[in-house]
């Protein structure tokens, strides 16, 4: 019988610790080891605040950050009144200047004007981002825009390897061999981060690229098939580049070797250097824009911070990026219940902080966060914490002389993610985080238009 | 300052169709307390004790699933009474009559709730008619109960046994809760004499009980949800944005989220029913351990896969009675209908298709190398060899249980068998190393001794009550790092 009473005491006894622990939690605002996870009260005591809609936490009246972080304006920067509440305008790239008539990039878009007026020059654009940029959608919408109306072709950046390759549309990519790879999760590197937060190493592997962007475009014209690697131990390296072995100059920190220049759309360049730091393939014109797409699956953004010093202001020298684009957002939405992104803000303070001070003719755009869901009560709603997100971001872009484009608002706003995941046909994943294709050109065609609005700015 | 908001209160005691009634719900903790109170204070009353279970029962299946609470009393009734018909009865031919009307009942329901639109869209395809869906709910549990009213009618019929003649009792077998939504399905002869003994828990019952229930709401809540949300939903709902080895491994992953999911909830079933005082048989028994596919269907489900034998295989389509090629097409007739039991798509008919071709083609291997085997019995390399192939054949067939339609199960395979290359593999363990940890995890408890869980239970059994206190609440902590804010339904609770 003894037994029979186990069953009740336990259960009791369990029943007594959780309501009592519950209550406790509803009144305490510390989280210990997250056990309000398993509050048997949650549904019944709230705070006022938690269950707010996230409409609430839009702010009423935008006070413009305090604290600006760079020291000295960017050459040719608009340094006239700026207006922060600029950033929850639709449809434009702002630098939060109070003066619309003056483009929010000018610096990129003086020089779009003299190529468009015959100036024979390269603009090189680098898109960095999360999973929602790695196949290269969003990228490829604006980058062939870009080239129709600025006369360039070729799709940019590829890695030597890639767990997006197969999704890829704008290049068919494969390689062979063995090769080995450093990026930003692994702790300590023995070779600078490209970009794309990758190296690659190997003794004798091969990376076979197609240029899927240049199909429309006549044969006569030349596509300019560089390696981008680190430096060789002998200055020197032999590369086999479509069944031909070559040695090649390879002593600066960062090299981009000239492999073809031939109207060929693609290009096997097999490598047999095992110390060799190899970041990828490029495939551009010798003029015009270059859009390269350095997405990496699950990252914030906060782990460019990572970047060498030196390597960026080598990078900066030889290749001259005209823009950064940083687009980033569903991996710092990660909790579902996170109203503070604070955190987010300083680390990325310092990121930006350290480009463009080893990048001081870089450019720099901010795009917020797309919108993202989570389940709340058993129904998906944007992310509660979505709105002081963008906001972050927006002083991230403010605060570092940058300029900032509102993704989540020029999206649709709140609940956009989750209309477009059951929409018929669907716009986006059933995890209403990733837009699909169709929603990912739209998205990037409306960048596109915001961006000629900021160019037809200056006549 | 929180609220304490009254409404919300008064809510949570009705039927919420986006929070139903689970055993991991926080409403459960007070259901299960108030029950077990009533349950042990009418111990010694076993009409009053059944009154309380029934009573429970069905307000934990208006929690669950509302309204539908009326089919489960409905079919109650109907195979109460049809049953006791049946058993009276002496005419052959009124008796099958009987059997026949009982079989068209339970199959009626469960065939306008869950295959209606499946035949509209089937007849719209095919006859290019033009009927528009119909807008039908399916009701929690309908499969699992359904099951149980014919098993019971059926053995009534065959007199293997003597229909209940309390209605309470009958109800009681039928709704109750541990059981109710996700089975397992429990044949009335083994459960009904049960309830006719005092509520008493021998040495151990409280230990075995208390063992199946945390370690079902660990393989459920921790192992399962996290693989789920982690890797397997990401890699299902677009195969074609990941490569062949993202897809291989959700594969994988999702053979011990389906195994954790519904064992877990299985073995938390049973493990609340032995504190009631009543013995379910077990569900699963280690089932990717198996040798042969044959072996993996005695392992896998087994209430169900005793149901199809037992009233579908031997009784309706004569087993293997009817001659050797007989015998391969009623495997795979049973299985191919075991498939469609899970849902109304072809890919859960696919699904049945290949396990039906997969038992037949086992039993002609059985007869034609009955030898061979024989020899290698003890043989390791021959073993590992044959539960590698089982296992293999499984996880392929999971494919199409997993993906919501043909095309997604395609590119599934075509992504593993045209993109599978190791060079992904720094990039991927970067991004999911954890999910893997769990993965190995999972399989690594699934491939402890089956007498293991005896050995732990004997151990625990003289533990004073706060051990089980202090464990509990370890197991609480645990839950709440793993727990997330989208709360993943158990895979069965649709079927």
């Amino acid at each position: 019988m003894r037994h029979n009473k186990d069953v009740v005491v336990f259960t009791l006894v369990i029943t007594c610790i959780l309501l009592f622990y519950s209550f406790f939690a509803a009144f305490s605002h510390s989280d210990f080891l997250h056990l309000k996870n398993v509050s048997i009260l949650a549904d019944v005591f709230y705070d006022k605040q938690s269950k707010a809609s996230p409409t609430s936490t839009i702010p009423d009246t935008v006070i413009a950050p305090a604290d600006r972080v760079a020291e000295e304006p960017l050459p040719g920067e608009d340094t006239g009144k700026k207006v922060f509440s600029k950033y929850l305008e639709p449809k434009i790239i702002t630098n939060f200047s109070a003066d619309a008539t003056r483009p929010a990039l000018p610096r990129l878009i003086a020089k779009l004007h003299a190529i468009k007026n015959g100036k024979k020059a390269k603009i090189r654009v680098a898109w960095f981002g999360d999973s929602l940029v790695e196949a290269d959608i969003l990228s490829m919408e604006f980058r062939k825009q870009m080239q129709q109306y600025f006369g360039a072709f070729g799709v940019g950046f590829i890695p030597a390897t890639s767990i997006t390759s197969k999704f890829r549309i704008t290049a068919t990519h494969t390689w062979k061999g063995d090769w080995a790879e450093e990026n930003f999760k692994t702790k300590d590197v023995s070779a600078p981060l490209f970009f794309s937060g990758h190296t690659f190493f190997t003794a004798d592997g091969e990376v076979m690229v197609q240029d899927n962007t240049v199909r429309d475009t006549p044969a006569v014209q030349l596509l300019e098939k560089s390696l981008i690697c680190g430096p060789s131990k002998s200055g020197s390296v032999t590369l086999t580049v479509d069944g031909k072995q070559k040695q090649y100059p390879a002593d600066k920190l960062v090299n981009r070797i000239v492999l073809d220049n031939s109207n060929s759309r693609s290009i096997t360049v097999g490598v047999h250097d095992k110390q060799l730091p190899v970041y990828g393939i490029s495939m551009e014109p010798d003029a015009g824009v270059v859009v390269d797409n350095f997405s990496f699956r699950g990252i914030s953004g906060i782990e460019l911070g990572r970047f060498d010093s030196s390597f960026l202001a080598t990078l900066s020298k030889e290749d001259n990026y005209d823009l950064i684009v940083l687009e980033y957002g569903a991996n710092i939405l990660y909790q579902p219940n996170e109203m503070d992104y604070s955190w987010y803000g300083a680390n990325m303070n310092h990121v930006l902080r350290k480009l463009r001070k080893a990048m001081p003719n870089t450019e720099i755009l901010v795009i917020s966060t797309a919108d993202r869901a989570f389940m709340y009560n058993g129904e998906w709603r944007t992310a509660k914490g979505i709105y002081n997100l963008v906001k972050v971001q927006a002083e991230m872009a403010y605060n570092n002389g940058g300029a900032f484009y509102n993704m989540f608002l020029n999206m649709g706003g709140e609940g956009t993610i989750c209309k477009w995941a059951t929409s018929n046909p669907p716009l986006a994943k059933d995890d209403r985080i990733h837009p699909n294709y169709k929603a990912s050109i739209v998205m990037g065609d409306m960048f596109y238009q915001s961006f000629m609005d900021e160019y037809n700015k200056v006549k | 300052m929180p609220i304490f908001n009254t409404q919300e209160f008064l809510h949570q005691f009705l039927y919420d169709p986006k929070n139903p009634l689970l055993f991991n719900n926080g409403f459960f903790v007070y259901f299960f307390a108030a029950f077990i109170s009533l349950y042990y204070v009418c111990r010694n009353n076993i009409r009053a004790r059944n009154m309380v279970v029934t009573l429970f029962s069905l307000y934990f299946f208006y929690k669950a699933s509302g309204y539908f609470v009326w089919l489960v009393i409905i079919s109650a009734i109907t195979d109460y009474f049809l049953s006791n018909a049946i058993y009276r009865e002496q005419d052959k031919r009124k008796k099958k009559a009987l059997l026949l009307l009982s079989v068209f009942v339970n199959l009626g329901l469960l065939f306008y709730f869950k295959y209606t639109n499946f035949f509209l869209s089937l007849s719209n395809q095919f006859f290019a008619t033009h009927i528009n869906p119909l807008n039908i709910l399916l009701p929690v549990g309908i499969s699992f109960y359904t099951f149980e009213n014919l098993s019971y009618t059926i053995d009534v019929y065959r007199g293997e046994f003597e229909p209940e003649k309390k209605f309470i009792n009958y109800i009681v077998f039928l709704s109750f809760f541990p059981k109710l939504v996700m089975g397992p399905i429990v044949r009335a002869r083994d459960f009904l004499p049960q309830l006719r003994k005092p509520y008493e828990l021998q040495e151990g019952d409280f230990a075995k009980g208390f063992y199946l229930i945390v370690s079902g709401l660990v393989k459920k809540l921790v192992i399962s949800d996290y693989l789920t949300l982690n890797l397997v939903n990401y890699v299902f709902d677009d195969p074609a944005r990941h490569t062949g080895l993202e897809c291989a491994v959700a594969v994988f992953a999702y053979a011990i989220v389906i195994y954790c999911d519904f064992s877990g909830y299985s073995d938390v079933a049973i493990g609340i029913a032995k504190w009631l005082g009543i013995t379910i048989p077990p569900n699963f028994n280690l089932p990717y351990q198996s040798k042969s596919i044959t072996e993996f269907w005695r392992r896998w489900h087994i209430s169900l896969s005793s149901w199809l034998r037992d009233c579908l295989y031997i009784f309706w389509l004569g087993g293997n009675r009817k001659g050797r090629a007989r015998t391969y097409v009623n495997l795979f007739i049973t299985m191919l209908l075991g498939g469609l039991w899970h849902g109304a798509n072809w890919t859960f008919i696919i699904w049945g298709g290949l396990h039906g071709i997969g038992l037949a083609v086992h039993k002609v291997w059985m007869e034609r190398a009955g030898g061979f085997i024989k020899r290698n019995e003890n043989n390791r390399l021959y073993n590992v060899a044959a539960g590698l192939v089982t296992f293999l054949f499984v996880c392929f067939c999971w494919i199409f249980f997993k993906s919501p339609d043909y095309a997604t199960a395609s590119i599934m395979i075509s992504q593993i068998f045209t993109d599978f290359s190791l060079s992904v593999w720094p990039t991927f363990w970067g991004t999911y190393h954890n999910v893997i940890w769990i993965m190995l995890l999972g399989y690594a408890l699934h491939m402890v001794p089956e007498t293991l869980p005896g050995l732990i239970i004997a151990r625990i059994q003289k533990a004073p009550m706060v051990a089980f206190v202090v464990a509990f609440i370890v197991f609480l902590v645990l839950y709440a790092q793993f727990k997330s804010s989208t709360p993943v339904m158990p895979i069965y609770l649709k079927f």
